[in-house]
């Protein structure tokens, strides 16, 4: 799942940032209201967490703009302004969640991983494929009564093609939503994962459940 | 003592002008249509009267004294008053002897039920005839004309009572109580139209008058706590009023712009310190969460240290407003060195302006001494300079002048200023103003210049500002003591 995070501050978007990639995110950053607009247009991140006060473009306008171009991606506000009138705005101005600084990091995780169930209309954390179960509240995987352990990259890509269930996913687009940046990652590195996760999580004697659709991608059917 | 509350007509100015306004013109009113009523009604009873009295004139004309004996030469066809009760005119001519000379046909077998001794003067008065109600009367005495003599009178005091005459002589007054029931009637109708006239009159002139006021009070009401935006504004200009509303306006503005700052200040405050708690919780937070990861928690760690730092200027430079605000700020004052605090504050502002080219250009050497707070006053260069290193562009040079006279000492700052604004002059001595309004600055907080105005006018330092093609100028006079 990618993010996008706009924030100032630049030793909070580096905590944060590597606190988002630690759960398997891919972060893109930005502290400037234009140039985080550009890319907010640019990419279809997942998630938008937005600060409030940014040089060059304020929070607000960026949603505005964003919202009056029919952009539906999720945006999460973080701001230090914490009126009832402050979040009344947020909201009303287009922001899927508000939360004020300073917060608990395990509420921010929550919170995004909320937004991203909603954007693929998913509202139960649990999903359940024969003798697989996933929580992608909590971040676990079991076969059967095990827990299997998947690295965070790795169950980022089985969430989001759990999210995706029954369509094809191309190479591409499992890039695009799992690698922070611009594309510069080899379409190979999402193979390998791929190969990792299906061997984690196959039970024997049935069929693998991350398929491979040649020339396509991949799909969970 | 049972405490006195006044009327509730009192505590308006409608009501006690209204009910102040109807009483006065109201006793007005009242007053003059009682002296009216009676002054009229004397007046036409005095003529009344003196019409009866020429009445009476002419029946004592016609009563002559005879050598027969005294005789009243009365006519009835001349008199038709007195020839029937419906001419509603008697009267009785009564003779020293207390013998009855003559009685009026009208009469008819009545009697006049009035005193018939001799009067000194006419009397006048009332009484009730049978049968045609109430009469006006008067009593006159007199002394017949005698048949061929001239002299005719009426009587004296001292003649001779044995020749007077009394004429007794009524007259009905219906009409004339009725013309006077008129008369009263028409005077207290009209002071009753006049007084509802009045009434009318003062309602509308008050609700006219005072609408100004009304519509002050209506605009004041409607203000709304939550929205200061608002101005009173008055349909027509009252001479009286207008003061007021300029002053409520000002006011207004005032006020609104105090809860402006206010709110602006509670959201500076609240971004200064939790922007570095939201750091500060997340780095830990973050790091708890994997402390096996050494190379992630240790650049956290320089985060939480220079936070730290950050935090403990921010503090200190509340504290320092806080004690300003408070009057607990303790001033020392000692002979310093002017030259020498501007130096030094330079050797620490160098830090910041060394990588980006920026240069002082302060030409004296000598020292210039003056009496002041050595803390107070070199945290009040060092702020400027940091400040002027902080918004000038690379490569600029920041310009600090000196200059001692007799009246004082005066330090200029000035430094190239491309992003500000002739309106930011005026609040840039605001607590945690920053020209960015996004407050990205970093490590400046804004309270800089708070502190520099506070400090000053702890000091009694004078300061003024400039802006002269971009180029912004402060201004410190230290008065010679």
């Amino acid at each position: 799942m990618k993010l996008l995070l706009v924030e100032d501050s630049v030793r909070l978007q580096n905590s944060l940032k590597k606190g988002l990639e630690k759960e398997g995110f891919a972060v893109d950053v930005c502290g400037e209201g234009r140039e985080a607009y550009d890319m907010a247009v640019a990419y279809d991140y997942d998630v938008i967490v937005l600060d409030l006060m940014l040089p060059g473009m304020n929070g607000l306008t960026i949603l505005e703009k964003l919202r009056a171009g029919g952009r539906q991606t999720h945006v999460l506000i973080l701001s230090a302004k914490d009126q009832v009138a402050d979040r009344i705005r947020g909201l009303e101005t287009g922001a899927d969640d508000y939360l004020i600084k300073p917060f608990d990091f395990t509420e921010l995780l929550a919170r995004v991983k909320a937004l991203i169930r909603r954007r693929y209309a998913t509202k139960n954390p649990i999903v359940q494929i024969g003798a697989l179960k996933v929580n992608t509240a909590l971040g676990k995987v079991w076969r059967g009564d095990d827990e299997v352990n998947l690295s965070p990259k790795e169950f980022t890509l089985l969430e989001y093609l759990l999210s995706r269930r029954g369509r094809v996913v191309s190479r591409d687009t499992l890039v695009d939503h799992l690698y922070e940046g611009y594309g510069d990652v080899s379409s190979n590195v999402i193979d390998v994962v791929v190969c990792k996760i299906r061997k984690k999580i196959r039970i024997r004697g049935e069929p693998n459940l991350i398929q491979t659709r040649r020339g396509f991608g991949y799909v969970i059917p | 003592m049972k405490r006195f509350i006044p009327p509730p007509w009192t505590q308006s100015i409608h009501g006690y002008l209204t009910a102040a306004l109807l009483f006065g013109a109201g006793f007005l009113v009242v007053v003059t249509s009682l002296l009216l009523d009676s002054r009229i009604r004397t007046f036409l009873e005095d003529r009344y009267d003196e019409d009866l009295m020429g009445r009476a004139q002419t029946l004592i004309t016609l009563t002559k004294e005879f050598d027969e004996g005294i005789e009243l030469d009365y006519a009835g066809e001349f008199m038709p008053e007195f020839e029937t009760p419906e001419g509603g005119e008697f009267f009785e001519v009564w003779l020293p002897d207390d013998k009855l000379l003559e009685g009026s046909e009208s009469l008819v077998g009545r009697k006049l039920n009035l005193p018939h001794d001799p009067v000194p003067a006419p009397r006048f008065g009332d009484m009730e005839l049978d049968g045609t109600g109430t009469c006006r009367t008067v009593i006159v005495s007199f002394i017949p004309q005698k048949e061929d003599a001239d002299v005719e009178g009426q009587l004296e005091l001292g003649d001779d009572h044995s020749e007077v005459v009394t004429l007794l002589l009524a007259r009905k007054r219906g009409d004339f109580d009725r013309f006077l029931l008129v008369i009263r009637t028409w005077i207290w109708g009209s002071l009753a139209f006049l007084l509802g006239l009045i009434i009318l009159l003062v309602r509308f002139v008050l609700r006219r008058g005072l609408a100004p006021l009304d519509d002050i009070r209506r605009q004041v009401m409607a203000i709304d706590s939550e929205d200061l935006t608002c101005r009173i504004d008055l349909n027509r200009p009252v001479m009286e009023l207008n003061p007021v509303v300029t002053q409520l306006n000002a006011l207004l503005e005032r006020l609104e712009e105090a809860v402006i700052r206010e709110r602006r200040f509670t959201s500076d405050v609240a971004h200064e310190l939790r922007t570095p708690l939201s750091e500060l919780r997340t780095l830990s937070e973050v790091g708890l969460r994997d402390p096996n990861d050494v190379a992630m928690v240790s650049s956290f760690l320089g985060d939480v240290h220079d936070i730290s730092l950050e935090m403990q200027h921010l503090v200190e430079n509340l504290l320092d407003l806080t004690r300003c605000d408070s009057g607990s700020r303790v001033t020392i004052p000692e002979e310093i060195d002017v030259t020498e605090a501007i130096r030094k504050a330079w050797s620490r502002a160098a830090i910041a302006a060394a990588p980006r080219n920026i240069q002082l250009s302060f030409m004296v050497e000598d020292p210039v001494r003056i009496q002041s707070d050595r803390i107070m006053v070199e945290q009040i260069f060092q702020n400027l300079l940091n400040n002027a290193v902080t918004h000038s562009p690379p490569g600029s040079t920041v310009r600090v002048e000196l200059t001692a006279g007799d009246s004082g000492t005066e330090v200029v700052v000035t430094n190239p200023a491309p992003q500000l604004d002739s309106v930011d002059l005026r609040q840039m001595f605001d607590r945690f103003w920053q020209k960015d309004s996004a407050r990205t600055g970093g490590k400046n907080t804004g309270l800089g210049l708070a502190i520099v105005s506070s400090f000053t006018k702890i000091l009694e330092i004078q300061v003024s500002t400039r802006l002269v093609n971009q180029n912004f100028s402060l201004s410190l006079f230290f008065p010679r003591p």
